[in-house]
């Protein structure tokens, strides 16, 4: 009997590992490997044609007494402080106008807002640097702006603390969408009779209403928001790459950019920045778990 | 909450709307513009006369091969997405339902490598793929994005939902775990396979560094890679700004089309699968 039961625990494993071995086989060698071997190549001195020659931790040191390198660390910090909130905060009020059950044409407002995340950065970058060029002519948006008596900033060569500002409107276009499609998601899972109750104990206005029952009861969803677009802002490429190539004079160059320009000529530094950005991420993933711990889900 | 649709809330959304659409507007604008007027005219929206002919000057006169861009961009986008998704559906199958030895600590490695993005291991699949000869195929572009652990995820996760009688009765009854998997859990698996098909696909249909890196051959670019090449050759050598919008319109229609038919099932499955978590 107790034979019998191993060798069924045997074979369900072993079914179990057949099912399993295809996505094995390809996170170890495309995703835990590399993983290894960004970590061999950051302790290493290698250009894409030279052989690599162990250097410990130079490109560290490097790294760290590279000024572009902490501009690049503001950078990333100034992006994410920009886009996670706009994106969120756009995507909860979007969700709010389209909620309401009877609302005017609410099918056709939803696509609008949402179909802007099928159109790739490439595209949507060339898009919004040509609607918010301000030199050497300038687009819609500068003209409209100038023409107020208003001066748009030259984001594209003087005014470069601008710049990111331009990614992060075209991002927010891009991205708000996705949000409020999360966000209809939290909201339609609440309980109408917090609603109902809240009414009879007194709460009048819907500002009020939005204060004390919605906004707690969408903490988790706007938890796993700021926790998915954090990672997905920090390892924005395309977007820099498309509209500034992380200039001008450096102010859109994110780490992550940081890491591209390195490649291939420095693949060491490359890599080191890669690792210290990987410990970053990981390190702001769990201090938002951490700053989250308290909260209770109520649904 | 209130029902009425008051005034100012349709205001405000009516701004919106038209703000979310004017990028839309102004594409089309630029993609009907003289390549002159699309340069030296930015601040316009549509010009007085409209040239339908750019988009076919796309094909014709552009330094880029769009048809064949077009056909590299739908092979490697439908196969990442179908790979993806068999891949993911059988591994979350097992790591839901099947309790085979370590399957909770292998299950928490494939967890924590959702924090990695490609954007840190380009520089190592680079040299990998560039040792193996594999820069310039379609293998470069398809077969290491096959294994991602998010869609794995989402795949466990809805298949934890799914009640467990019917899979038992198969089971006692002599059926096998794959029968069990292909007869009844993959024909269930409607909601995780449209919210992985299409982030998947929009994904792949716009990527362009892993694109960028792994071809240098033009006649394995994507059409992503083309354009963003339009882009950056256009402003230095023979500004082609109209023809460079139509290719953007052309570009955005498979995944405007896609979208348009998925979206409704998409924001089910994001209810029914906690996309949120």
């Amino acid at each position: 009997m107790l034979t019998a039961k191993r060798l069924n625990k045997f074979r369900v494993t072993v079914t179990g590992y057949s099912f399993v071995l295809p996505a094995i086989i390809l996170v170890s060698i495309f995703l835990l490997y590399p993983i290894g071997f960004v970590l061999y190549i950051s302790f290493h001195e290698w250009g894409i044609l030279g052989k690599p020659e162990f250097v410990g931790f130079d490109n560290y040191v490097r790294i760290f007494k590279d000024k572009n390198f902490w501009t690049a660390l503001g950078n990333t910090a100034y992006y994410l402080i920009l886009a996670v909130p706009s994106q969120i905060g756009i995507g909860l009020l979007l969700a709010f106008l389209v909620n309401k059950k009877n609302l005017f044409a609410r099918g056709v407002f939803r696509t609008i807002f949402f179909i802007p995340m099928s159109v790739s950065f490439v595209a949507a970058g060339i898009i919004f640097s040509w609607i918010l060029t301000a030199t050497p002519m300038s687009g819609f948006l500068p003209n409209l702006i100038n023409n107020l008596g208003l001066q748009f900033p030259l984001w594209q060569t003087t005014d470069p603390g601008w710049a990111m500002v331009m990614i992060v409107l075209m991002n927010t276009w891009k991205s708000a969408g996705y949000c409020m499609v999360i966000y209809l998601a939290g909201l339609q899972s609440i309980n109408n009779d917090y609603y109902e109750a809240a009414q009879i104990d007194g709460v009048k206005n819907d500002w009020q209403m939005f204060r004390f029952i919605t906004w707690p009861l969408l903490a988790p969803t706007t938890f796993l928001l700021i926790v998915s677009t954090t990672i997905f802002t920090v390892r924005g490429f395309e977007p820099i790459f498309v509209m500034t190539q992380g200039g001008p004079a450096g102010a859109t160059t994110t780490l992550v950019y940081y890491i591209f320009k390195k490649f291939p000529n420095l693949m060491g530094v490359s890599s080191a920045a890669a690792i210290f950005l990987l410990l970053a991420i990981i390190m702001l993933t769990a201090v938002q778990y951490w700053g989250n711990r308290h909260s209770e889900k109520y649904y | 909450m209130k029902t009425k649709n008051s005034p100012i809330l349709l205001v405000v959304l009516f701004i919106l709307a038209v703000l979310f659409t004017f990028p839309f507007v102004y594409l089309m604008g630029g993609a009907l513009k003289t390549n002159d007027d699309a340069l030296t005219k930015p601040a316009q929206i549509i010009s007085g006369s409209l040239h339908f002919e750019n988009f076919a000057a796309v094909f014709t006169e552009g330094q880029i091969d769009i048809p064949i861009q077009t056909f590299n961009s739908f092979v490697t986008t439908f196969a990442v997405t179908f790979g993806q998704i068999l891949v993911a559906a059988l591994a979350g199958y097992a790591f839901a339902r099947i309790k085979f030895i370590g399957r909770d600590p292998l299950f928490l490695i494939f967890l924590a490598t959702l924090i990695v993005p490609f954007e840190l291991l380009f520089v190592p699949l680079y040299l990998m793929l560039a040792k193996w000869g594999w820069i310039n195929t379609y293998a470069a572009l398809i077969i290491p994005s096959l294994g991602n652990p998010f869609a794995i995820f989402m795949f466990r996760q809805f298949f934890i939902t799914v009640p467990k009688e019917l899979e038992e009765a198969m089971l006692i009854d002599g059926a096998g775990y794959l029968r069990v998997f292909w007869s009844l859990m993959l024909p269930l698996s409607g909601p995780p396979t449209i919210s992985i098909f299409i982030l998947t696909w929009l994904a792949e249909w716009s990527g362009l560094l892993k694109q960028m890196l792994f071809t240098t051959d033009k006649n394995m670019w994507t059409l992503q890679v083309g354009l963003n090449f339009l882009n950056r050759g256009a402003q230095v050598t023979t500004p082609t700004i109209a023809y460079l919008m139509a290719g953007i319109v052309l570009a955005s229609i498979p995944p405007i089309v896609m979208f348009l038919f998925l979206q409704r099932r998409f924001v089910e499955s994001v209810a029914q699968t906690g996309l949120k978590g």
